[in-house]
């Protein structure tokens, strides 16, 4: 049962790293492919660990570092990403 | 003389066939696809069962009873009743990692398409950004599967440092006013 819990949730993660780059290849502006692309690896890389958390719980120390440093790196990455190309395009 | 009907299941030491299971014949398995698959365990040229990574699989009682010179498949391979679970449980593993490091590849083969695709700079920015939190989780997930700690504990490092050079070139093609198109 917490192998299927597991799985589950991981690869809800990988469903969401799909749907991220099934994005770019549309004629949407960049703003919009950036959101797509930071959600699907913020949340996809943070349920994936998740889900080996929950199937493999003897190796937790290296999970909690990768979920930590996904949630702090890919909020802070799309928040830079983000205002550096709306300043340049705005010309700031 | 090998004919059609040729047993091909693996014989313990007094000649009987250890499950009723259907053994490929030699050459049956292409040999690339042993190359291709990331699971630990690999055919060789005649069909045996053989370890890829020395040393990670431990061989069960059973191996021993058996006096086989391989440990056995795991699923499906062993007699009902017996025990198979430490076997199983690493051949499940390694079936488990097949499906999601190809998963994993593939949305990172998506960024480097979308890498060549584009003219933009800053487009190519955000895959190739992408594509190193992808990598570096890749990295993690092929070592928890495995249940190897050392290769985890390199996809935790690319993890927390390989997204700071991004930030560094971007705040550079910031200051330099590179226009997005």
């Amino acid at each position: 049962m917490q192998i299927i819990i597991g799985i589950s949730v991981a690869g809800l993660g990988l469903f969401f790293w799909l749907w991220g780059s099934l994005w770019l290849p549309s004629r949407k502006s960049l703003e919009c492919k950036l959101h797509a692309l930071g959600v699907a690896d913020t949340l996809g890389s943070v349920l994936i660990i998740l889900g080996f958390l929950i199937c493999y719980p003897k190796q937790w120390v290296g999970l909690l570092l990768a979920l930590g440093s996904v949630i702090f790196w890919g909020t802070f990455l799309g928040f830079v990403l983000a205002r550096d190309v709306t300043e340049s395009r705005n010309g700031l | 003389m090998a004919c059609r009907h040729q047993d091909f299941r693996p014989k313990n030491i007094e000649g009987h066939a250890e499950s009723d299971v259907f053994h490929p014949a030699p050459g049956f398995v292409p040999s690339y696809l042993s190359y291709i698959s990331l699971s630990s365990r690999g055919r060789n040229e005649m069909g045996g069962v053989t370890e890829r990574f020395p040393g990670y699989l431990e061989y069960s009682d059973k191996d021993f009873r058996n006096n086989l010179d391989a440990p056995d498949l795991g699923a499906g391979y062993g007699r009902p009743g017996t025990n198979q679970s430490a076997s199983f449980k690493a051949n499940w593993n390694a079936r488990k990692m097949n499906w999601i490091l190809g998963i994993m590849i593939l949305s990172m083969a998506a960024m480097v398409l979308h890498f060549f695709r584009s003219e933009s700079l800053w487009e190519r920015l955000v895959a190739l950004s992408s594509m190193s939190t992808k990598a570096g989780l890749a990295i993690l997930a092929g070592g928890v599967l495995r249940g190897d700690g050392a290769v985890a504990f390199v996809g935790v490092i690319v993890l927390s440092m390989g997204n700071a050079g991004i930030i560094i070139v971007s705040y550079l093609f910031r200051r330099l006013k590179i226009e997005c198109r």
